[in-house]
């Protein structure tokens, strides 16, 4: 009893402090300490506010986040995606449709050499963002798109939620790999569709920004786009190539592409103080942002571990045992929340061991289980108002995280229904690739 | 293998008598692992332990089990128990924090046969025994009594093998600095260093991805985990018969926890460590055929020891002594019993029943 | 006050350049690691707990500081913006109040951390052999201390800042 009152006690404050404008990553902290302080004393709390920071901190997979973060600085500073983007630009003659559709697949590709949706939307709000808004796009579709683009590398192998959830159901990784492939690519077409309705419904408004478009055009030589075309596909084939050849793993990627980016960078004799200043203060920033909140949010969901909510939720499952559709519905709808308010690698690991055994019970194929709940994961970091993704791009693009949101929310209810449902309505979607190998 | 609820069971037909409980103050403690609610550990040991404890007790002892990490990583649960962010640490890992507790991973040094029923009754003896290695103290005094822990072996992993995914061992000019093996201790990198080999420390969720993308050759591993990481899928050749060492860690909580325990309720707890632990790596050891299985099944090749050509047989008998004798160097280069303990350990599993090279007999 | 705020100045400059020079590192030695080992078939050694251990740490730590000067860390502002004034700079203050208490409390709980790491020489393996780990503890007081510095200097700052809601910095 006297538990339930500290959970509430604790989600009120969640609300408050959110509301009135703290910094998600205080806030993540202060819930955090008090809950744990309320919980188990002064006594308990010492020991996480003393062991919590450098250990949630020192993590190798996390260098991902500064790597592909560099590795993205470079190629920017460089001025490589920025001509691609014209060059793009002009292949689509001015219709923006395109453009919004060819930066979500840029997200899917990126995802492919990402295991962080909060690196590749930081990446993609500094890549995609601006140049979105200068063909027309409102900067909250803007940032939307980035933000949903960027959220595909949770989904895409390699993705450090599909590892987790390996480890923690005890499943093969590369199978959930192999799965996590077409639902992903489904995920991709999915906002895709909804992007081109978005753009049909509020035509008018795209109509306005255009006018005011031909001023960014730009006077640049075709030998230009040959040659960065060449460099970007280059970069790409490095990474892509490097870690399917086994030169490199997924998590060194980042560096190694930062790497490649330089040399890119040095041939294009863009390398000077300016450049490696901007390009790894920019990494910094973004970098201790991102790390920021996960350090809250590790504290956080040392909380939530301690409070036993995701039990208390899940047992409230147990009459309903013999349904396991209406449980299934249940649990995506469960986790859709819990993925609004907590980061995604805290959930998995709270939940999937306690999660397992009723999946046992029901018959649940724990691979399908695995991608079905990433993808809710995937579109959680698009929800208010914890939602990683939107986060990142809020602040590295500066649009108000509020605006962001309210289309981002209607991207993410829209595609979870759509897609959770053919993902119940068809497993194969998930099990059929796998089924292919051996 | 089934979900082994076994040990549980017969603590049940083992401890009709409930009357030392009585006086004991109602206590729940928060326990955590590092490991999934799958692995073995939990399985064998970890569940049977904390129900088994609650029952004798008439419910006067209660477990809040925290699995796979989830309140404090692995490899974390000594300062947090120190810190008072757990009462139990299931998975106190001595072999992860060698600067800590430089003892426990002579478990880990390489031996020609045994399995984890063996070592775990090894084991078990090494935790009790009164033999002296240093400053007039035993093996568990040095390790937990002088910290004021007091700790319960966990079953020993069975054996680790070594597995390769290209390589398989034809002769001595395979084993190259370019073979990259992963490796879970300071013990697998003198060996590896023995073999010519280059051991690389990865996270064991790595290794799959690692192995499959070629960015890894090999790995040490028990087979019983094989399935679990889903390395059955990509290692090709495995030498079975040597024996690269266990796995162990320990349940352990501070002297403060165990004296709110009453006499009774002490015993109650230790006896059933005890049982846990040996039902613990009867389940693992059991596990191992289906996981081998899988493997041939994969496509997977399993070269026994005696079977190879005698050159690299040579080779792994060297490395298997030099890094007896390294390892002991380096202890005791630091001022540890390394000697002593390295004896005591190999008079265990020679009484237990283990084979080892005629060079450690000797030393 | 002058001497203040060109102090803190020099010591966010030097920290947000200690967290590059971390990065930098962190790329050339994971690159020279995938490098040497496919093309001699030698890897260096170690990398990984040195990247997870030591870098990680050194890119982070000392650059909370100036990330939190910024004003780039993610908030909700909508609510706010359109609130009275009075209730603004009630909660400018309230917030800074909690940010003072939460950080100096990290700081000071870092600090035992670091203490304790330091009078047992806290030492890991890295490649086999203990290296000393407890001087990048220190990293984790001195981190969290330097955002006390920064919260405690809005105190200070004038009160249009606050009418406007401006985040101090870039
Ligand atoms: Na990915
Ligand atoms: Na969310």
């Amino acid at each position: 009893m006297m538990e339930n009152i500290i959970i509430l006690i604790c989600f009120i404050l969640f609300i408050y402090l959110l509301l009135v404008g703290h910094y998600i990553s205080s806030l993540m902290f202060v819930v955090g300490i008090i809950g744990i302080y309320l919980l188990g004393g002064m006594d308990l709390l010492k020991g996480f506010i003393q062991n919590e920071p450098f250990n949630s901190v020192s993590v190798y997979s996390l260098t991902t986040i500064p790597m592909y973060i560099l590795m993205a600085q470079f190629i920017i500073q460089a001025g490589i995606i920025k001509d691609l983007y014209g060059l793009l630009f002009r292949i689509s003659r001015g219709k923006s449709g395109p453009l919004g559709i060819m930066t979500i697949f840029l997200g899917g590709l990126l995802g492919g050499v990402s295991g962080s949706g909060t690196a590749t939307s930081a990446a993609l709000a500094q890549i995609a963002v601006p140049e979105l808004r200068k063909r027309g796009y409102s900067p909250e579709l803007a940032g939307t798109i980035a933000a949903c683009a960027g959220s595909l590398s949770a989904i895409i192998p390699p993705s450090v939620i599909l590892i987790l959830y390996g480890v923690v159901a005890q499943i093969s990784i590369g199978k959930l790999f192999t799965a996590a492939l077409i639902p992903g690519i489904l995920l991709m077409l999915i906002f895709s569709v909804i992007t081109l309705v978005y753009l049909r419904v509020y035509k008018k408004e795209m109509k306005l920004n255009n006018s005011t478009q031909e001023q960014f055009e730009e006077n640049v030589p075709v030998s230009r786009y040959i040659i960065v075309t060449i460099l970007g596909v280059s970069i790409a084939v490095a990474i892509f190539g490097g870690i399917y050849l086994g030169i490199f793993s997924p998590t060194e990627a980042g560096a190694v592409g930062a790497s490649i980016a330089f040399i890119m960078a040095l041939l294009l004799k863009k390398v000077n103080w300016s450049f490696m200043q901007s390009s790894l203060v920019e990494t910094v920033k973004i970098t201790v942002m991102a790390m920021f909140i996960v350090v809250g949010a590790s504290l956080f969901g040392r909380f939530v571990s301690l409070s036993l909510v995701p039990r208390k939720i899940i047992d409230l499952l147990q009459p309903i045992i013999d349904q396991p559709v209406l449980i299934l519905i249940l649990i995506m709808v469960f986790y859709f929340f819990l993925f609004m308010f907590m980061e995604s690698v805290a959930v998995i690991l709270m939940t999937v061991p306690i999660l397992t055994p009723i999946l046992d019970v029901i018959n649940t194929d724990p691979l399908w289980f695995g991608i079905t709940l990433t993808i809710v994961c995937t579109i959680g970091m698009l929800t208010p108002p914890v939602g990683l993704s939107v986060y990142v791009v809020g602040s590295v693009s500066g649009i108000p995280i509020e605006r962001l949101f309210r289309v981002s929310t209607v991207f993410a209810v829209i595609s979870t229904i759509i897609i959770v449902a053919l993902l119940i309505l068809f497993p194969q979607i998930v099990t059929w690739l796998p089924s292919q190998m051996h | 293998g089934g979900n082994g609820n076994e040990p549980a069971k017969n603590n049940e037909t083992g401890s009709g008598d409930n009357t030392g409980a009585t006086s004991q103050e109602k206590l729940n403690f928060r326990a955590s692992s590092g490991v999934p609610d799958k692995h073995f550990w939990y399985r064998g040991m970890f569940k049977p332990l904390t129900d088994s404890v609650t029952e004798d007790t008439n419910g006067q002892i209660t477990f809040d089990v925290f699995n796979a990490g989830e309140l404090v990583s692995l490899g974390n649960e000594y300062d947090a128990l120190l810190s008072g962010q757990i009462d139990i640490a299931l998975t106190l890992m001595p072999p992860y924090d060698p600067a800590r507790f430089p003892y426990t991973e002579a478990v880990m040094l390489p031996l020609l046969s045994s399995d984890a029923e063996i070592a775990q009754k090894a084991f078990a003896n090494v935790m009790i025994s009164d033999r002296e290695l240093k400053d007039g103290k035993t093996y568990y005094e040095l390790e937990f009594g002088d910290k004021g822990l007091v700790a319960f072996a966990n079953p020993p992993t069975e054996p680790y093998v070594f597995s390769t995914t290209k390589t398989n061992f034809e002769s001595v000019s395979d084993f190259t600095a370019s073979i990259r093996i992963r490796t879970a201790s300071r013990v697998h990198e003198i060996l590896s260093k023995e073999l010519g080999i280059t051991g690389q420390s990865l996270p064991i969720s790595d290794a799959y991805d690692a192995l499959s993308r070629n960015a890894l050759d090999g790995i040490f591993y028990n087979a019983p985990d094989w399935i679990a990481f889903g390395l059955d899928e990509v290692i090709k050749y495995t030498i079975t018969g040597a024996n690269f060492g266990h796995f162990v860690g320990h349940t352990a909580m501070t002297e403060e926890t165990w004296n709110k325990l009453t006499p009774e309720v002490q015993e109650i707890f230790k006896k059933n460590a005890l049982e846990a632990a040996i039902g613990g790596a009867t389940l693992t050891k059991s596990e191992t055929k289906q996981n081998i299985d899988s493997n041939i099944a994969k496509g997977g090749k399993i070269i026994e020891f005696d079977q190879l050509n005698p050159e690299v047989k040579t080779l792994i008998e060297e490395a298997i002594v030099n890094s007896w004798v390294q390892w002991i160097d380096n202890l005791e280069a630091q001022g540890h019993a390394g000697r002593e303990m390295a004896i005591l350990w190999r008079d265990e599993l020679v009484k237990a029943g283990a084979t080892l090279p005629q060079e450690i007999m000797d030393l | 006050m002058k001497v203040l705020f060109k102090t803190t100045h020099i010591c966010r400059e030097v920290c947000k350049y200690i967290s590059c020079f971390g990065v930098l590192a962190m790329m050339i030695l994971i690159t020279a690691d995938v490098f040497r080992r496919n093309v001699f078939e030698t890897p260096i050694p170690g990398v990984y707990e040195i990247t997870e251990n030591f870098l990680m740490p050194l890119v982070i730590f000392p650059a909370l500081g100036y990330t939190y000067w910024v004003g780039i860390l993610p908030r909700l502002t909508e609510l706010i913006a359109k609130a009275p004034q009075k209730f603004k700079v009630f909660h400018h203050y309230l917030l800074l109040v909690i940010d003072a208490a939460v950080f100096s409390l990290l700081t000071y709980y870092g600090l035992q951390f670091a203490l304790s790491g330091f009078n047992i020489g806290m030492s890991i393996p890295v490649a086999g052999v203990l290296v000393p780990i407890w001087p990048i503890y220190f990293l984790v007081p001195l981190g969290f201390f330097f955002v006390v510095v920064e919260v405690l200097l809005r105190f200070i700052k004038k009160d249009e800042d606050i009418a406007s809601n401006n985040e101090i910095g870039i």
